[in-house]
């Protein structure tokens, strides 16, 4: 059973590689299609590199950076849009209208206001907000009435409730919004900084494999984005996990 | 302390009258057993007394100032929480957690005060909730059925639990079994 989690998953991974593989030997040529091999050669090259530690350095730090900011304020937003009905009334219209700006316009005007030194930051931090909030909003609204009232009738501090009741239902909606949002942090982090060729970033090294039709290294960047945004998705998860109620020393 | 007094109250939810112009006077330091057809508003009752609702029509007089604890007819626990943890959740901050623990162990002989109550049996969680109710400091003690889930030797023993930490406060209970009253040394009160 062990073996079968262990191996299965491997064995898929084999049999999407050779498709990849296979197709690329279709193509016939590295420019349109790099394959697998090419791809991990390209990769063997760039990792030693200072250039490819400053682009990661980079682009995470300004992901980061956003996504932290979008984390806070869709927290803070969130909890108030659900104290205070009006609030939240309010703040609804803008933030769907956020939801369905497209990434580019946003690029664009980002642009404009910051420069592109900044536009990564802000960038994902436009584009993961709504979904935190959204996820944020959607978790307080599950507190158990219940326990809400049995908190009411003992007078039960605020700071109690947030922990005991509120934390519990709001940490499945949040995980499940701030790992959607992590994803969607690298995708528009990346496309801003290709946009605005933002200096030693990973879209910038992206925009030049392009230019220089050096696709192998285009598909190397790709591998190192989608496992960038796979760390921060477990990362984040694991940091959730640990403020689930039921650990030692997490009681009332 | 000071008597609560109901005058003329009246409770309605949509058509259905469950009190209409009920007068009722609670003594301070008394016991009171709600008795009565289910739907006939025992637990209402409570739920106007512990603040959660205001009534139609009527007033409660002597209510404010008065601090309640209530064990409500669901147990409604912190069920990733042991039952220590759920009682001292309403315990003031800085309050000492020793008489609670002292009564669940006399409610919960045996059993691990650290486990999540949603390990618990029914008629253990029933107790963990009638515990939070008494050991809270409050004039005025609310139980709705406490006893609900436990065998006749069962309820005796958490009937003798809970009598000397009722001393001096107004206790109203809803029940459906006069024995219950009786255990709990309560007035009887139609409604």
């Amino acid at each position: 059973m062990r073996n079968n989690r262990f191996f299965r998953p491997l064995l898929i991974a084999a049999f999407w590689l050779a498709v990849w593989q296979g197709l690329a030997w279709m193509v016939g040529n590295a420019i349109f299609l790099a394959g697998p091999a090419e791809t991990l050669a390209a990769l063997a090259r760039l990792v030693p590199t200072a250039a490819f530690w400053r682009a990661v350095g980079y682009s995470c730090a300004r992901v980061c950076a956003g996504y932290l900011l979008a984390l806070a304020a869709g927290l803070l937003l969130g909890t108030l849009g659900h104290a205070a009905p009006l609030a939240g009334e309010a703040l609804s219209p803008l933030l769907r209208l956020m939801r369905s700006i497209p990434v580019a316009s946003f690029v664009i005007l980002a642009l404009l206001w910051v420069g592109a030194r900044r536009l990564t930051t802000l960038v994902v931090f436009l584009i993961t907000l709504p979904v935190i909030y959204a996820g944020v909003r959607a978790g307080l609204a599950q507190a158990d009435p219940a326990l809400l009232e049995v908190a009411r009738v003992f007078r039960v501090g605020l700071a109690r409730r947030a922990l005991h009741i509120y934390r519990p239902a709001l940490l499945p909606h949040l995980a499940g919004a701030a790992g959607v949002a992590a994803g969607l942090a690298w995708k528009s982090g990346v496309a801003a900084e290709v946009i605005g060729i933002c200096e030693h970033s990973i879209g910038e090294r992206l925009y030049m494999s392009k230019l220089y039709l050096e696709t192998d290294q285009l598909f190397a960047w790709t591998a190192v984005i989608v496992l960038l945004s796979w760390l921060s998705e477990k990362l984040l998860a694991r940091l959730l996990a640990r403020w689930t109620p039921g650990r030692k020393g997490d009681a009332p | 302390m000071n008597a609560v007094e109901l005058r003329n109250v009246t409770k309605a939810y949509g058509d259905k009258v469950v009190l209409d112009s009920l007068r009722l006077t609670l003594a301070p330091g008394g016991r009171y057993a709600l008795m009565g057809p289910s739907g006939r508003g025992k637990t209402t009752l409570l739920r106007l007394l512990a603040g959660l609702e205001s009534p139609d029509a009527g007033e409660i007089l002597g209510r404010a100032g008065l601090r309640a604890s209530m064990q409500f007819q669901e147990d409604r626990l912190l069920d990733y929480a042991g039952a220590l943890a759920n009682v001292r959740f309403v315990l003031p901050r800085g309050a000492s957690d020793a008489d609670a623990r002292a009564l669940l162990a006399e409610l919960l002989p045996g059993a691990s005060l650290d486990r999540p109550v949603a390990d618990f049996s029914g008629g253990m969680r029933r107790r963990v909730a009638l515990a939070r109710a008494v050991a809270a400091p409050s004039e005025l003690v609310l139980l709705d059925e406490p006893f609900t889930g436990l065998d006749a030797d069962a309820k005796v023993r958490a009937a003798r639990a809970i009598a000397p930490r009722l001393r001096g406060r107004t206790l109203v209970m809803a029940t459906h079994d006069e024995e219950e009253a009786a255990l709990c040394g309560a007035e009887i009160v139609r409604i």
